[in-house]
């Protein structure tokens, strides 16, 4: 048995919303700081006053690592809505962990006037003992870092955001913060990072831009949905892309009726045995095809032209699959598909009770293949606009401590020999609203 | 026996004639699932065999070689024309084809535009036929459609590539886009052209809507310049840097009759993708990217079989003839201000007017909570 922490000491299936959670806060009069942060979150809106301050803590800043493209959105622009939109966030410091030699950072630094400072603490308080920025976006994709044993890069997203956390801790007061993919590479600093938000009161986002990217066709899962099952199937790799094909599918499961109720068990594995579980499991395979049929980038083996997809020459256009098989607490299931080989892409299946398929392409236009500028960080920079400038998250933290903790949970799998793993520490029931956020203007 | 007739000249792959007879061959996917045409005989005339069609007789039983484009017409019941190359409506084979589908009771489709000759129906044409590229039925970015009816005051759509191709596909998109506004199309005056550098000093003396060029150019995935060095989100037009960015710049200005102003803008250098904007009388701004999918699935012939087929099986025509009519003599006079260096042209052909009373466009997302 893999030793775990138990789900963090004050449940957040007790669903304590944030409004709730913060006015208990206030009624405590627990923390000064974080009383004025629930005042300022009153009556904010997106266009009033002046550009809030933001720090950006990255790993690293090259050409199309994902810190150049939130560090270029905010200081650029994007497309958005038929204009190039400038956000109302105003950068004003970096962080920046490693320079490669076709490091960015000095460019955009000498080029915008945004510092670069010597550590985290220092980009937050920017010359000052307090905290002195109004939202803190934290990048730590890309970058030299070592990998363990199970594979996992050990990038530094849990350092940064313990060391944003002390900033706050000594200031009394904290702000909105942004976390890219998923939170780290470890299950309880995943809890922890989460637990800080709910003790120090402040907004958090995080996660993957599928969720909130062009849909083809442009639709979402109808919310309170009697949906039965979900399949995302994607490509890429281990501990990387798989939290972008969880994200894929999670977004769109949440929406069902009852809300999330947790995940109950993990099973990942390679290969042929895939197919073996396939063969039992009818309304999976209907979803598998389902998703490909939304692929707009899924070859047959022979390459060429595309051909309806079909269950023989998927096997013999991936002869390398990985699948995770999970299910829910409350019966739900979902299956992630990474079939390199076959698609580029990220597609989602999720049958109804009523026997109906609703299935869509999560649409990445890809640079450089296709485009330049790797768009589908524009809805995800507006995302964390509104959630630093409304001083409340698009979508609850817990999505992401949910797919975190999946993806953990299926690399230890593979790493233990592709076990099945009882998942009580993923017991995170909460529910969304029927608002959708993924870019539809 | 239900049979179709593919009339194609060469059969490379990537090319349309490719991607819609494979379609009709193996199926493609429509709405998430896998559609197919109810035609048990796919007749392909000999002239089209090289390798790859040879694989697809090998592939599937419904495909046949006939001798000729004649023995190809024999009792069909409907038929297509995808030529490999525009040149190719030049050569013999279009008079072949003709000739074979004069007199045809079949209805048919023509992937691109045909002469002129066959829009003005100056020889015994079957009863009808479409004419029309992927560009009106692919998917828009986001899913944007001019309402039907809309007093529409000025539309600019951006394309790229060479002449005639950007035309040709950019004509059919535009007309895609403004064939259902209020009134329809009742004719078009005259066409302006603009090359290079005349083409940003035409816009900075308001020959066409600035605004709407932003609005178009901020629907790109794709823009060039130092986006292409560092992934940099910049302001191109904003920033000025559209002039210095652009290469063989074309613009055509086309006023209609109704007052609509219509341009059609070539942005090689600017941008590697194509986008519309258009403003209504009430100054509301449509924009959207019109979707390029990656090769070599390229899933815009998808949608564009999807049309074939409803209108070839099931009478569901999306335009009328008088608007291939005009796609075909917009695309004449383009030639002759082209090979003339004629910068302006009076319209002196007459345009009958039409309208159709639904977009060849239609989402397919459902309407979700906003």
């Amino acid at each position: 048995m893999i030793q775990l922490p138990p789900y963090p000491s004050k449940p957040l299936e007790e669903k304590v919303s944030r409004r709730t959670f913060l006015e208990q806060l206030s009624l405590l009069g627990a923390c000064s700081g974080i009383l004025q942060l629930a005042s300022t979150l009153q009556g904010a809106s997106m266009s009033q006053g002046a550009p809030k301050k933001v720090a950006l803590l990255a790993t690293e800043v090259r050409r199309h690592s994902h810190a150049q493209h939130f560090i270029d959105r905010l200081l650029e622009g994007y497309g958005w809505h038929g204009e190039h939109y400038f956000p109302k966030l105003k950068l004003v410091s970096l962080y920046v962990d490693q320079f490669p030699e076709n490091d960015l950072a000095r460019d955009r630094e000498r080029r915008h006037g945004v510092p670069i400072y010597g550590s985290i603490a220092e980009a937050l308080t920017r010359g000052t003992d307090q905290l002195d920025v109004d939202g803190v976006i934290i990048i730590a994709e890309h970058g030299q870092y070592p990998t363990n044993a199970k594979g996992q890069k050990q990038y530094p997203r849990y350092r940064f955001f313990k060391e944003m956390v002390e900033v706050f801790e000594r200031s009394g007061r904290a702000v909105p913060v942004f976390n890219d993919k998923h939170y780290s590479t470890r299950w309880e600093e995943c809890v922890k990072m989460v637990e800080d938000s709910y003790r120090l009161g402040f907004p958090l986002l995080a996660g993957s831009s599928l969720p909130v990217t062009w849909r083809i066709p442009s639709i979402d899962m109808p919310w309170n949905s009697d949906l039965k099952e979900s399949v995302c199937v994607c490509y890429g790799g281990v501990d990387s892309y798989d939290i972008h094909g969880l994200e894929t599918a999670q977004c769109m499961s949440e929406r069902r009726h009852g809300g999330e109720a947790g995940v109950r068990s993990v099973h990942a594995m390679r290969g042929r045995k895939i197919w073996d579980q396939l063969a039992s499991r009818t309304t999976t395979e209907q979803l598998l095809i389902a998703a490909l049929n939304r692929s707009h980038q899924c070859r047959p083996p022979s390459g060429g032209p595309w051909r309806p997809p079909s269950a023989d020459w998927i096997q013999e256009a991936c002869p390398n699959p990985v699948a995770y098989w999970i299910e829910h607490q409350d019966g739900f299931r979902t299956t992630l598909f990474m079939l390199n080989g076959l698609v580029q892409d990220f597609t989602y299946a999720g049958m109804r009770a009523d026997g109906s398929i609703l299935s869509c392409l999560m649409h990445l236009p890809m640079p450089p293949a296709h485009t330049t500028t790797a768009d589908f960080f524009n809805p995800l920079s507006r995302r964390i606009e509104e959630t630093i400038a409304l001083g409340h998250a698009t979508y609850p933290p817990e999505r992401t401590l949910l797919t975190s903790g999946i993806t953990l949970f299926a690399v230890e799998s593979l790493y233990r020999g592709e076990v099945a793993l009882n998942t009580p520490e993923l017991n995170i029931p909460y529910q969304v609203g029927p608002q959708s956020s993924y870019w539809r203007g | 026996m239900k049979t179709l007739a593919f009339f194609l000249d060469t059969f490379e792959e990537g090319s349309p004639a490719q991607q819609v007879l494979d379609r009709l061959l193996f199926g493609w996917p429509e709405k998430g699932a896998v559609a197919s045409t109810t035609w048990d005989r796919i007749r392909v005339p000999q002239q089209a065999l090289n390798p790859a069609m040879k694989k697809r007789l090998q592939a599937s039983s419904k495909l046949q070689l006939s001798k000729d484009a004649k023995g190809a017409t024999q009792g069909i019941d409907a038929w297509i024309i995808a030529p490999g190359r525009p040149e190719n409506w030049k050569t013999r084979l279009a008079e072949d084809w003709h000739e074979c589908l004069s007199n045809s009771p079949a209805r048919g489709w023509v992937i691109g535009i045909p002469p002129l000759s066959w829009c003005r129906g100056e020889a015994s044409m079957s009863p009808s036929f479409q004419a029309g590229t992927p560009m009106p039925y692919t998917w828009r970015l986001p899913e944007v459609d001019i309402p039907w009816k809309c007093p529409l005051s000025e539309i600019m759509l951006l394309v790229r590539g060479a002449y005639p191709e950007a035309e040709t596909h950019g004509v059919d998109a535009l007309l895609g886009l403004t064939s259902h506004r209020q009134g329809g199309e009742s004719g078009i005056q005259h066409i302006r052209l603009l090359r290079g550098d005349a083409v940003w000093k035409g816009a900075r003396e308001g020959l066409f809507s600035w605004d709407l060029f932003k609005a178009a150019v901020s629907r790109t995935h794709s823009k060039q310049g130092d986006a292409t060095v560092d992934g940099r989100t910049q302001d191109i037009v904003g920033l000025g840097m559209v002039p210095e960015l652009a290469r063989d710049t074309r613009a055509w200005i086309i006023q209609h009759v109704d007052g609509l102003q219509s341009v059609l803008l070539t942005v090689d250098g600017i941008l590697q993708d194509e986008t519309f904007a258009a403003q209504s009388e009430d100054g509301r701004l449509y924009s959207a990217q019109i979707y390029q999918p990656p090769k070599p699935n390229d899933h815009r012939y998808s949608r564009l079989t999807t049309a074939i087929t409803q209108y070839l099986e099931h009478d569901k025509s999306t335009m009328p003839p008088e608007r291939h009519l005009l796609w075909g003599e917009l695309l004449e006079c383009m030639d002759s201000m082209m090979s003339e260096d004629i910068l302006v042209q009076e319209w002196d052909r007459t345009c009958k007017p039409f309208g159709v009373n639904r977009s060849p466009w239609s989402p397919e997302g459902i309407v979700s909570k906003p």
